[in-house]
């Protein structure tokens, strides 16, 4: 029953969907223009860019007066839509968690002996569920941005809260319909199966049952980005306020779906035997697209509200960013890239996604191109600025996600046309990043020390000085010390030593030198302002990446060996010895667990256990290897088969440095986080007033 | 004597995975060569070398059993003497450009290729232009102001705008 009240639900969502969408449209207002106003010139199609700028403020005051003179209008179908779609995610969790294997998408991924925590993550797997994530966290997104906009004092800007209301609720609209046709989480089935095909085991983790709410709600906040910047565009206004409104939006969907990111390298780090943590496979190509072109937008919008320049850019990240990741979902979702007929478990159609994707982004780009020619630039910038680093380093971010987006659509497209596979695989992707990447790295350490507008070659070389010094000294130092090194990581930890030190004597100056220098460090850094520090973090933590990702690759040590109870094995600076493997039960698994004790110069660190387990529901063992973070590295240990001489087949992988990967994301979204919670705190103190 | 112990390792290795049943696991210790010279090549070899039945993990990365039999005929191929450029084209002629994580160089990939350098010239065209638009555009992008406005704003910016000329 309550699964037909959540059908209910998502299909009123719909509807509710349209209804925002008709009636915070530019048509709805225009034809009660004409009602109120009948002197005024006949309804101009929807869509439409064409608002004259004189014509806004000349009609405003009386033409929208009865219309805008309730301001609990605006909040009133985002609440029905967010409750709506809650009530439609509770019913969907509720046939989860009671195991009602009348639905078939319960009984395709679940199953009743999975464990609670991962049969409401179960509900998250299947496309309906996913779509439905998205169209609650959409929703959420929706009234979020009501609430941002409810301040709208002046009448255009109500317009534009309106229209961005409205193309919001169009999305919603569309993919409820999506998720109605295509995947339609609540059908029935009259035959009723005893039991479910059980969860995926690779799924069931608690990071991977997280990873979802945070990629969709990061790709609703880009949802919340494209309805801004539309609005924006049929209103030609992509100004200062505009970039000021979209500034949250833009941080709190580049962290979440940094996090999603994040915690699919980890997940992928501590699931495999070898210690990899990127393959650049779809699912992760998917979510680095949209990831990519959010950090080039981050930093548009920042120039775009310093300066007002880089209009059109802005406005075409801000609609590109949404599209990539639109298709992302597309792609992961669809079975076009199951590696062999064979492994395909669930064929799916979810065309319904991809042609909505195609009516969206059709007239969304139509619409761009309709008003790029009557975007004005603001005032311009010299070649050698700070503007002109931010906009170098979007366009070489947009470049990297562009090749990554061929990459992993040209061998679909090249089966497609010939018929022949072929694979696109990591060693292209290094092959053709790096030499985009390296610039884009050694610029992005110089745009903190530039000056807005206009800066001399000299006086940067002046400040840069001390950075550029510390950075050689540390690739001359590590390549003395080890003398037979590639040049690659030598490149990779120069750059990392780099990006630092530019970062720290650039955050060190500011400290001394600020122009209010006043009594305490501490007075300064308050002077300093939030998007400083947030942005140093950010930096610091990407040059923490890279500097523990090539040292890791460099350094790390391998040891595969058949152990038997009793026997250590040396790896780096540890020692691990092997007590034996014992049989236990886990909740729905069994599991073969190693013990490992490990120590660090003879002296005993911690116990590790490695596992094999085994789900007998869809008979598949999974691998999870045991990592301790030390100071000096991960140790990754993780067990395979019993040998054919009776040892246990032990793999142990020594990765120094690694822990600097994982402290390094965590940098860059604590930043993100930062920004953020700077703004929300100081909002909360002093309403009104914008942090800058 | 050596040699012949290797022969002996090779075809061990060779059949072991026939007759274990039970899923193997990524480069397992039985599957070595003895030989560090000649193993540090089957990895170099298994790391250009696709797992058919994942999703673009390479065959030294996975514990797939089809990735296992790859690694086992990589190392088989490097016992019998071939270098590594024939072990994967040894490869290749039985499973297909498939296998190869970088795609090869032939008319279907042409594009894939040429993609990124021609993606970059664009940008830096594009780029180019922008400036271009850009200095062309400083004088009349002010255009709102009023006649006064803009003589005294020249009047201040004259010494800048000097300076960014003769850079």
């Amino acid at each position: 029953m309550l699964a037909e009240l959540g059908h209910f639900a998502l299909l009123l969502m719909v509807v509710t969907g349209i209804g925002q969408a008709v009636l915070f449209s530019p048509l709805w207002l225009r034809s009660s223009l004409r009602m109120f106003s009948p002197q005024k010139a006949p309804a101009t199609p929807v869509g439409s860019p064409d608002f004259p700028d004189d014509d806004r403020d000349g009609h405003a005051d009386g033409a929208f007066a009865p219309i805008v003179a309730k301001p609990a209008n605006l909040f009133l179908l985002p609440i029905a839509i967010l409750l709506l779609g809650l009530l439609a995610e509770g019913a969907l969790l509720n046939a989860f968690i009671v195991s009602d294997f009348t639905l078939p998408v319960v009984t395709d991924v679940s199953h009743s002996s999975t464990p609670l925590l991962y049969r409401i993550g179960a509900a998250f797997t299947p496309d309906g569920g996913a779509i439905l994530l998205w169209l609650v966290a959409l929703s959420l997104v929706n009234l979020l941005l009501a609430v941002q906009l409810r301040k709208s004092a002046s009448l255009d800007a109500d317009r534009f809260a309106r229209n961005a209301l409205s193309i919001l609720g169009m999305l919603i609209a569309v993919l409820g319909v999506v998720t109605l046709i295509d995947a339609d989480p609540f059908l029935r089935v009259t035959v009723v199966p005893l039991d479910g095909r059980g969860m995926n085991p690779q799924n069931q983790d608690l990071l991977k049952v997280l990873r979802e709410p945070f990629l969709y709600l990061g790709l609703a906040g880009l949802a919340g980005i494209f309805a801004l910047t539309l609005a924006a565009l049929l209103d030609n206004r992509i100004d200062r306020q505009f970039a000021e409104t979209m500034r949250s939006w833009t941080i709190a969907s580049w962290v979440c779906l940094g996090t999603a990111i994040a915690i699919n390298a980890y997940r992928s780090y501590s699931e495999q035997a070898w210690g990899g943590w990127w393959y650049w496979n779809t699912s992760e190509n998917s979510l680095l697209l949209p990831w990519l072109l959010a950090t080039a937008l981050l930093h548009c919008r920042a120039v775009l509200e310093k300066t007002e320049t880089l209009r059109s850019w802005t406005a075409f990240l801000g609609i590109t960013t949404l599209a990539v990741g639109w298709f992302g979902v597309y792609l992961t979702r669809s079975d076009l890239f199951a590696p062999l007929p064979e492994t395909q478990i669930l064929p799916i159609d979810s065309n319904g996604l991809l042609i909505g994707f195609c009516v969206v982004f059709a007239a969304a780009y139509y619409l761009f191109w309709r008003s790029v020619d009557q975007m004005g630039e603001g005032r311009c910038f010299e070649v050698i600025s700070r503007e002109s680093a931010m906009f170098l380093n979007s366009v070489m971010l947009a470049l990297i996600a562009a090749v990554v987006l061929i990459g992993t659509i040209y061998p679909l497209v090249l089966q497609w046309i010939t018929g022949e596979p072929i694979t696109v695989g990591a060693p292209f992707y290094v092959e053709v990043l790096v030499p985009i990447v390296l610039p884009l790295m050694f610029l992005m350490a110089f745009a903190p020390a530039l000056r807005w507008r206009q800066d001399e070659l000299w006086m940067i070389g002046r400040r840069m000085k001390l950075a550029a010094i510390l950075s050689l000294i540390t690739v001359l130092f590590v390549s003395i010390r080890f003398i037979d090194l590639s040049p690659a990581p030598l490149i990779g930890i120069g750059l990392a030593g780099w990006i630092l030190t530019a970062s720290l004597s650039d955050l060190w100056a500011r400290l001394w030198r600020h122009p209010e220098h006043g009594e305490s460090k501490y007075r300064n850094l308050q002077l300093l302002g939030p998007r400083y520090v947030s942005m140093t973090l950010a930096h610091i933590g990407l040059a923490v990446l890279i500097a523990g990702g090539s040292a890791s690759s460099i350094w790390e040590e391998q040891v595969v060996v058949s152990a038997r109870a009793g026997q250590s094995i040396q790896a780096g600076p540890y020692n691990l010895q092997y007590e034996g493997v014992s049989l236990l039960a886990g909740e729905n698994y069994a599991t073969r667990q190693a013990t490992f004790i490990l120590y660090r110069h003879s002296q005993p660190v911690t116990e590790l256990f490695p596992e094999i387990r085994y789900y007998p529901i869809r008979g598949v063992e999974t691998r999870e290897a045991d990592i301790w973070h030390g100071r000096d590295g991960d140790l990754h240990v993780s067990i395979g088969d019993r040998d054919d001489d009776g040892g246990r087949v032990v793999t142990v992988h020594y990765l120094p440095m690694m822990p600097w990967v994982w402290g390094g994301m965590l940098l860059m979204l604590i930043g993100g986080c930062f920004s953020i919670l700077t703004r929300v705190i100081l909002r909360l103190k002093k309403p009104g007033v914008s942090t800058s | 004597m050596i040699r012949r112990f290797k022969l002996v390792f090779g075809a061990l290795a060779i059949l072991l995975p026939v007759m274990a049943s039970s899923p193997a696991f990524a480069v397992n210790p039985d599957e070595m060569l003895s030989n560090p010279v000649l193993e540090e090549r089957a990895r170099e070899i298994s790391k250009e070398l696709r797992c058919l039945v994942c999703q673009n993990q390479s065959i030294d990365d996975s514990d797939a059993e089809l990735a296992r039999d790859l690694r086992v005929l990589v190392r088989e191929r490097l016992i019998a003497g071939d270098d590594n450029e024939e072990v994967i084209d040894y490869i290749v002629a039985r499973y297909g450009d498939y296998v190869l994580l970088n795609p090869p160089l032939k008319p279907e990939t042409y594009i894939l290729w040429a993609s990124p350098v021609v993606l970059v010239l664009l940008a830096m065209l594009a780029v180019f232009a922008f400036y271009r638009r850009k200095k062309r555009d400083g004088s009349t992008a002010s255009a709102s102001l009023s006649k006064d406005e803009q003589a005294r704003l020249d009047e201040l910016l004259g010494t800048s705008k000097d300076i960014g000329k003769s850079e």
